[in-house]
This record gives C-alpha cells, sequence and structure tokens, in this order.
C-alpha cells in the first residue's frame, strides 16, 4: 500500500524531533557531531524551501565517511556506547538529507526512538526520563500525523493531544510490566562506554591528578548505610592502589581475576554496612569503605563483570556509563596478608642521598613502623603547607618537593611519605579514592564528591602482618581530613588561610541568606533526583518480589514472574480490545443527532434526503432555491464545519445551528405559503 | 435459527511493523545487557505503543461497509471513471483508508481521507482502460495502516459489477444513408419540449415506447408521435452490412455512434449477437450504444 509523499511542514516538524533528540547528549558527543547535524538542519530547511538541491549519492557517501572517521577519531573505537551514539547521532543527521519519501520519515521516526534509548544508556536522572516522556509523545504524534490523510487540517496542538492520548493508552501496560516483568541479564552488545571513563582517576598518580578532580563538585556516589555510619573523617572510600614509584610519580597494575563471590571476613564487630549509588562515568572502581569486609551485587549475574585485584580493589571489567549499585560492609579488624615485599619496596634506580639521609632520620634506622609514623608525622607538620594553587607546575622530582617547594597536596604528601617509608624499609603503597562524604540535612544518605577525591598510603606492619592505613594529609592539613574535601575545598584558600578549628571554617563556609537558599535548593533536587536513580537502579527481582508480597503475591521463582507478565500482557489486550469494541458500538455524536432531528423536521416539509446523499449534497441542492439559499448555504456552511473539519461543537455552536436552521425552516415555510 | 454473521477483517504487521518489533527486540537486549531499568520502561512503552496501533488499524476499518459502485463508460487506452459509495456504521471517524480492485491492479489502490462515523463517504476514482469488452469485477478489498503505519489491516467484499470498455472509434466508411426511413423521425426522449404535431404508421426498428398507444387503442394500429421542430436524419447501424471483420466491423461502429451524436443524427444499432437497440439519439444513446458494442466485443473475443 503505498503511501503518500510526507508535505513540508510535517518534514520540517521531524527535522525538529530529530534535533530535540540531539540535545541530551550535548555533554557527551564531540562538538563536531553537532556541527554536522547543524549543517545537515540547514541544507534541509534551505531544501524545503527550495532554494537547494539535496545532495548526490557521491557527497552523501563521502559525509556517511566522514562521520565514521570523525566518531573513530574522537572515540578511538567504533564500538562502546559514546560511539554508538554518535553513529547513530550521524546516522539521524545524514538522513535528514535523504528524507524525502514516506519509508524515509518512517525510518527517521524509528531512529528518534533509538536515539532516546542511547540518550537512557547515559544519563537516567528524571530530568532526561521527563525528557523522554516528552520525546515519546512528539514521536507518536508524528507517527499518526504521517498516516493521516495529507489534505486534513494539519493542527499542532490537536496532533500532539492524539499522540498523548495515545500514548496514555500504553500507561497500564507499561507499569504493569515494569513491575512484574522478570530482569534477565544477556552480553550481546559489548557494554563497555568510552576508555576513559572511569572514576577519574587513572592506572598511575603523579601530581595534578587529583587537584583537577577536587575543583569539580560533582557528586561521584551516594552512600545508604545501614544503621550506623563512620564520622566523615573515617570514611576513607579505598579505589585503587599504586606500587610502583618513580619519584612522585606512582603507577601500578594489580592483577585482576574475575570477583570470587566467597570472600567474606566473618567479624563479630559490628559492621558499617552500606549501599552505593555510584554515579555514570565513574563506573570503572567500585569504592569501598576502608577496611572492606563484604561486597555483593544485586544480582549474581552482574557479578561477570567484577574482577579483584590483589590489591584488594574492585573493578568493572566494562565500565558502564550509568548508575552501578552495589553493596558492602566494613569493620576496623585489620585482614592479614601474605605480601611480597621486595614488589612493595622498590625504588627508582637514582635515589637522591638528601633523601636517603632523610629516610634514615625519620626512621632511626630501624624498620619500625610506629617510630617512622611518628617522626614523619612531625617532619610534615612542621615542613609542609596544603595547597591546590601551586605557584608552578610540579615536577616529578621527590627531593625538590621535600627540600624546597614543601607545599602540596594529599598526591604529594602520599607519594612522598610512601617513597621515605620504602627507603626505611617498610613496605608502602599510594592508595587512590575518596575520604570523606557529606550528610544530606535533608534525606538519609551521604554525597561523596569529587571534591572528596584524595590519596592516601598503607604501610604493611610485619607484627600484624596486615597493612595500615596511614593519611599523612592528616598531619600537614587535618581540617581537609575533618571537614572532608566538598567543605574544604568549597571556599578560597586563602579566606581559610588562617582558620585552624573546624567550627570557624564552617561559620566562614555557611555565607550568606541567598547562598544558603541555593544551597538548600540544590540538595532538595539532589534528593528527588537520588530518589528517582535509586528507585530506578535498585529495582530488580528482590524488589519485584518484596512489592509483589506486600500486594499479596508470594513469588518464589522467576518463571512465576513471567507467568504473571504473560498475564497481565493477555489483560491489557483484552482492555484495548474492550474499549475498541465500546468506542465503535458508541452511538450518535452529539452533532449528528441533532442534524438527523433537523432532517426529519425538512422532510415533514416535503425536503427528504436519500439515504445515499451526503449532507453537504443535499443542502447545496436546496440552495439552488434563490428563496432559501442564503439559509440553506449558511447552514450547509457550519455543517460542513462540525460534521467533517473537526470544528469543536459545544453548547454555543450549537445554539448558533440552531438559530439558522430555524432561519431555514422559516424561509421554507414562508415560500411555501407564498405558493399556495 | 438466525445465523450471526462475522465481520471478516485481516491484520498482520507489515515492514515497518516488523522493523518496529525488531526495534523492540533489541531495546529489550540493551535494557538486558545494562540492567537499565529505564530502557526497560521504553521496552514496555515501545510494546504497548504497537499493540495500540494494532487494535487502532483494525478500528479504522471495522465496521465499514461498501455500499455501492457506478462506472462510466470509458474508450479503449483511456481512463475508466468510477464512484464508490462507503459507509461507516462505527461511532468512531475513520481516517486514510485505501480500497483497490485486485482484479484491475494489485497495486494500483485509491485513497479515502476521511469517512465520518456513522456517515457515508464517496469516493471518485479512475484507473486504465486497457481491453475493450465488459469486465467483471468480483472482489474489492478495502485496507489502512492508519495510525502508526506498523499494521496492514484489509477488508474483503465479495462483490458483482461490470464495467465496460468500449473499443476505439477507427473506420473511414461514410455514414449510411437514411437506412431506415426517408423521413424525419422524432424520440421522445432528449428533446423535452418539443411540440406533437403528427402520427404516422409504425414502422420497423423504432422503439415501441415511441408508439401512441393510446391512439393504438382507438385505431387498431400502430402510430408513432411525431413532433414538430427538426428534420433529423434517421439511419440504422447494421454490423451485417457493413462487410468488414467483426472487431474492425466494431471499431467502424463506435465511429459512426460518435458521428451521430455530433451531428445530432438519430440511430439504431444492430449488432451480430442479434443484440438490438432502437432508434434514438444523445448521449444516453451513445452511452447504450457503447455499452452493447463493447459487449458484443466480448463475445467476439471468446
Amino acid at each position: 500500500m503505498k503511501q503518500a509523499k510526507p508535505g513540508r511542514r510535517f518534514n520540517l516538524y521531524l527535522i525538529a524531533l530529530v534535533m530535540f533528540n540531539f540535545l541530551p547528549h550535548l555533554s557527551e558527543q564531540s562538538p563536531l557531531v553537532f556541527i554536522l547535524a547543524f549543517f545537515c538542519l540547514i541544507w534541509r530547511v534551505l531544501y524545503e524551501f527550495q532554494k537547494v538541491k539535496l545532495p548526490g549519492k557521491i557527497i552523501k557517501t563521502l559525509l556517511v565517511a566522514f562521520s565514521l572517521a570523525m566518531i573513530y577519531q574522537v572515540n578511538g573505537s567504533l564500538d562502546g556506547t559514546v560511539s554508538v551514539s554518535g553513529i547513530l547521532l550521524c546516522g539521524a543527521a545524514l538522513k535528514m538529507l535523504d528524507n524525502v519519501n514516506y519509508r524515509d520519515a518512517m525510518v527517521l521516526l524509528f531512529v528518534n526512538f533509538m536515539l532516546l534509548m542511547s540518550s537512557f544508556l547515559i544519563d537516567q536522572s528524571l530530568l532526561l526520563t521527563l525528557f523522554g516522556a516528552l520525546d515519546l509523545i512528539l514521536i507518536s504524534s508524528l507517527l499518526f500525523q504521517l498516516h493521516k490523510a495529507k489534505d486534513l487540517a494539519f493542527n499542532f496542538w490537536s496532533m500532539i493531544k492524539l499522540g498523548a492520548k495515545l500514548c496514555a493508552m500504553t500507561m497500564p501496560l507499561l507499569v504493569l510490566m515494569f513491575i512484574v516483568f522478570p530482569r534477565f541479564t544477556v552480553g550481546v552488545f559489548n557494554n563497555k562506554s568510552q576508555n576513559d571513563v572511569g572514576s577519574g582517576f587513572s592506572d598511575s598518580i603523579e601530581p595534578g591528578g587529583v587537584d583537577r578532580l577536587v575543583l569539580d563538585n560533582t557528586t561521584a556516589f551516594r552512600v545508604y548505610f545501614k544503621g550506623k555510619a563512620p564520622r566523615s573523617s573515617e570514611m576513607y572510600w579505598r579505589g585503587i592502589s599504586f606500587d610502583t614509584t618513580d619519584g612522585l610519580k606512582w603507577s601500578g597494575k594489580p592483577k585482576y581475576e574475575r570477583y570470587n563471590r566467597q570472600f567474606n571476613v566473618s567479624s563479630k564487630q559490628q559492621d558499617y554496612s552500606y549501599e552505593v549509588v555510584l554515579e555514570p562515568n565513574y563506573g570503572k572502581w567500585l569504592f569501598l569503605l576502608d577496611p572492606k569486609r563484604s561486597f555483593s551485587l544485586p544480582h549474581w549475574r552482574y557479578y561477570r563483570n567484577i574482577e579483584e585485584g590483589d590489591d584488594g580493589s574492585l573493578r568493572l571489567k566494562n565500565a558502564v556509563a550509568q548508575n552501578v549499585l552495589y553493596r558492602g560492609s566494613s569493620h576496623d579488624i585489620p585482614q592479614k596478608v601474605q605480601i611480597d615485599k621486595k614488589r612493595f619496596l622498590q625504588l627508582p634506580e637514582q635515589i637522591s642521598p638528601k633523601v636517603v639521609a632523610l629516610a634514615k632520620e625519620l626512621s632511626k634506622e630501624k624498620e619500625n613502623i610506629n617510630v617512622f609514623v611518628n617522626n614523619a608525622k612531625e617532619y610534615f607538620t612542621a615542613n609542609f603547607a596544603y595547597s591546590l594553587n601551586l605557584p608552578k607546575k610540579s615536577s616529578n622530582d621527590i627531593e625538590k618537593f621535600l627540600f624546597e617547594e614543601r607545599i602540596g597536596f594529599c598526591e604529594h604528601f602520599a607519594a612522598s611519605f610512601a617513597y621515605l617509608a620504602r627507603l626505611s624499609g617498610i613496605p608502602s603503597r599510594v592508595v587512590a579514592g575518596f575520604q570523606g562524604g557529606r550528610k544530606h540535612p535533608y534525606a538519609d544518605y551521604v554525597i561523596v564528591s569529587n571534591r572528596d577525591a584524595h590519596a592516601w598510603v598503607e604501610l604493611y606492619d610485619d607484627e600484624l602482618g596486615a597493612w595500615q592505613r596511614i593519611d599523612p594529609t592528616s598531619f600537614v592539613a587535618p581540617l581537609r581530613i575533618e571537614l572532608g574535601g566538598q567543605l574544604f575545598h568549597s571556599v578560597n584558600e586563602s579566606v581559610v588561610k588562617d582558620v585552624r578549628d573546624a567550627k570557624s571554617f564552617i561559620a566562614l563556609v555557611n555565607g550568606t541568606g541567598w547562598q544558603k537558599s541555593l544551597e538548600s535548593i540544590r540538595l532538595a533536587v539532589d534528593v528527588i533526583q537520588e530518589r528517582w536513580n535509586y528507585f530506578l537502579i535498585s529495582y530488580d527481582y528482590d524488589q519485584q518480589k518484596e512489592l509483589l508480597k506486600s500486594l499479596g503475591l508470594n513469588i518464589k521463582k522467576r518463571s512465576q514472574l513471567a507467568w504473571l507478565a504473560l498475564g497481565f500482557f493477555m489483560a491489557f489486550l483484552l482492555w484495548l480490545r474492550f474499549r475498541q469494541m465500546k468506542s465503535l458500538n458508541q452511538g450518535l455524536s452529539k452533532i449528528q443527532k441533532l442534524v438527523q432531528k433537523q432532517n426529519k423536521s425538512l422532510s415533514q416539509l416535503g425536503y427528504q434526503k436519500s439515504s445515499a446523499q451526503g449532507y453537504l449534497d443535499f443542502y447545496k441542492k436546496l440552495a439552488k432555491d434563490p428563496e432559501i439559499r442564503k439559509e440553506s448555504t449558511q447552514y450547509s456552511r457550519l455543517l460542513a464545519n462540525y460534521l467533517y473539519a473537526g470544528h469543536a461543537f459545544g453548547r454555543n455552536e450549537e445554539k448558533e445551528l440552531k438559530r439558522i436552521f430555524s432561519a431555514l425552516l422559516l424561509a421554507i415555510k414562508s415560500k411555501s405559503k407564498t405558493s399556495s | 435459527m438466525k445465523k450471526l454473521k462475522r465481520e471478516r477483517l485481516f491484520i498482520v504487521p507489515n515492514g515497518y511493523g516488523l522493523m518496529y518489533g525488531f526495534g523492540i527486540v533489541i531495546s529489550l537486549l540493551a535494557a538486558a545487557t545494562y540492567t537499565n531499568n529505564l530502557i526497560y520502561s521504553l521496552s514496555f512503552f515501545l510494546v504497548g505503543l504497537f499493540l495500540v496501533g494494532m487494535i487502532q488499524t483494525n478500528s479504522n476499518l471495522k465496521k465499514t461497509e461498501f455500499e455501492k459502485v457506478s462506472f462510466e463508460i470509458a474508450e479503449e487506452g483511456g481512463v475508466v471513471q468510477g464512484r464508490l459509495w462507503l459507509k461507516n456504521e462505527s461511532g468512531e471517524n475513520h481516517y486514510n483508508l485505501n480500497f483497490r480492485f485486485p482484479e484491475i491492479s494489485k497495486e494500483l489502490g485509491f485513497e479515502v481521507e476521511k469517512l465520518p462515523a456513522k456517515g457515508i463517504a464517496i469516493c471518485n476514482f479512475s484507473f486504465p482502460a486497457n481491453l475493450p469488452g465488459i469486465h467483471k469485477i468480483t472482489k474489492l478489498q478495502l485496507r489502512t495502516v492508519y495510525p502508526f503505519g506498523m499494521f496492514y489491516c484489509w477488508k474483503p467484499f465479495q462483490v458483482d459489477f461490470n464495467y465496460a470498455v468500449h473499443p476505439k472509434g477507427e473506420g473511414d466508411l461514410a455514414l449510411p444513408q437514411n437506412v431506415l426511413m426517408g423521413e424525419s423521425y422524432h424520440h421522445q426522449w432528449g428533446s423535452g419540449g418539443e411540440d406533437f404535431s403528427e402520427h404516422r404508421y409504425y414502422q420497423e426498428g423504432e422503439p415501441y415506447h415511441h408508439v401512441d398507444w393510446k391512439a393504438f387503442a382507438r385505431r387498431d394500429r400502430l402510430l408513432t408521435k411525431k413532433f414538430e421542430d427538426g428534420d433529423r436524419q434517421n439511419i440504422l447501424i447494421d454490423m451485417f452490412k457493413l462487410g468488414l471483420a467483426d472487431k474492425e466491423a466494431l471499431r467502424q461502429m463506435v465511429q459512426w455512434v460518435d458521428s451521430c451524436t455530433n451531428e445530432k443524427i438519430s440511430y439504431a444499432l444492430k449488432l451480430k449477437s442479434g443484440e438490438y437497440l432502437e432508434m434514438g439519439y444523445g448521449p444516453y444513446q451513445k452511452q447504450r450504444a457503447l455499452y452493447l458494442i463493447a459487449q458484443e466485443w466480448n463475445r467476439e473475443a471468446s
């Protein structure tokens, strides 16, 4: 069945819809993609107004090749979420130059569904969900408009109204399926995100890595503690460790293996139990409260994507650019481990004699961890200052840092401290992660933001046979640790330079009235966002069971859920069928009833409409009589509007139609009186 | 017992429906791969829209009835003009319907933009007139893909009507001269308003309804009415007397029918099959003559 070619107005709406679907990708895609889309948009609009022709096959092929090359160049590959989204976006943009007939319009509308899906891969925020709802209404409306006869009125709002109505009809199925549809996990697509989407920590740490992060107050993850929560200063969220030093630069590639789910240290002590909702783009490393005791994921299948390093760190094999939920617990009992000391005593080939001398002084030539830590603490407290605003670019020269610059931040202190420990014969490593977390004032979770990014040291205690966490930053800037990074970095360093206690600092930070109000709004929005994220991410099989149990359905197997979903599916179909029959069997509309009544009156006067005759034909015929022409024409015009053109027929319109019909009747009656 | 008559409607997903279905599968797999509840929701929405689309497409055709169809006689190589009456017995407007006659063409379809609820739509259509003759139509199919274009729904009707295509007029023979009568002849229709002047005796070839039956009752002899105006020529176009091959003869006859109509000559038609058209002139006479010629063409062809 051949469909008509869409008109200009439809095409303009369609390309506007495509551009609308580009919006969620603004943050993640290269500007080149948007430049290409803009170029295609302009070309298409000019074509619609007959200013230019659409490009030929050669130009189109070149544009496709250019798009693919561009995506590859920007993202380094053609797979992964961002690349695939980029290809889809470029495809949609180029399709605008191709969209001439019905088939192209249909393909472009379907591509819009795919674009929305790719947006959901990148972000699941409430805002994007609302955007998605609007987008679905728009796509459905245009899909509907495309199949409405071309010559019928193109009314934007009535089109949207009908699209929304059709979308609303799908809601019962959406809700029921969301509740009961058994969630399953497959690995059909390569679910890795782009290469550098990670925690902000790479495989090495060097001066300048963490300070870049702390300038940004974006939320890294949110934590729900079940029961008691540790103090902010005790919250060390361990990410990755580095065991190879080259001065201030530390690197390391722990050996990773598939996560062994048996790992769970038994403890009689009370643990800190918590759930973490990791934000998208932080999805490579999983940050666990140090020291970790247990770790679990909502579904056993998800473990396939988890790897555990020999340093105890956990990471996702394929980082996904979406929220990740995991659970963990922590306790204070050190975990005994056997280590290869040589590995953790590694030092560069060339070592400054001055630094060696300092290490000897700090350790008093004993390989005792307590002696070293106490002396190092004194040394760091007395000689170093904490600042993110370093006068010049930091070098990798540890001697320069220890004896000349003596100013830095966590990375500098951790790297130099671990270096000195190794020189003193104490196995050490640098750990990167987050320290701190801000309890949300209106909700029961802790926000850990980029400003809490931190680096510290772990020293191996021979006596205990376990690693011990030492934070050299706490020697230099105790307020950074006590307050956490979010508070500490929220004001300019120069303002709080001489502040020594937490209370005075907080008083400074609290700021003026409007700043407080803004912060309150930000936090309130954060609660809504978080509730939504948590709901979306945590709704799994267990939650399904729990919810259905509260509704009186005791689900024991997944297959029961599948049957329930099938049942709801069938019920939805029956409901649709029932609605259909009801609306098809409904009686005459108000206008139709009125017209029938009026026709009856006319037939009593000898003007009978035949069954095969349309209303308009009938009144046109009446209008041939000059004595009733005016009234008949007036009446038939109104009738055409209400019966066929879809004009609203309310109380006022009914009155008007009745008035004109009365005039027509009067004209007919007076005509018959005259003739008799 | 009265047997319930069920409406026969068929619905299948079309190419776009299959493409859309594939999109749903992709969406579900993506949801499962990324364990993304938002994409699961999108998938359920897409499934819902698919089902809504299916039901709505079905609704768009339900309770639509075929009322009648009429054709104008067409010339070979020209265009057949037709008119179709459709009736919507449901309480909902129907949009963007399409009908076709599979016996004429499988591709050719005709649009009906709107069929109002409880109303009638009259649709004009045309298609090429290829072969001369009387063509029978037994199948009519009403189709729709509205509102989403993902389902193809159709409703077949068993019908019984004909359309006629007359052969193209060809031949250079001169018109027969007053073959029937050597005097003026007036017919009753097509020239309303002409005044009666006199009677004359009935002759072979004259239509019976020109006979003045009242006069016959009085005088017991068949008389035909004569009217005032015109000295119209009357001719009999007799296929036997043409001396041409059958198809050529029919083409020549069409040519003469055209000439007679243009020159306002009255004519009667006599065909080999024995069919006979009474004397007359004007467009109605032409229609009847061409129909009989088309019918004769069929007989010749068979």
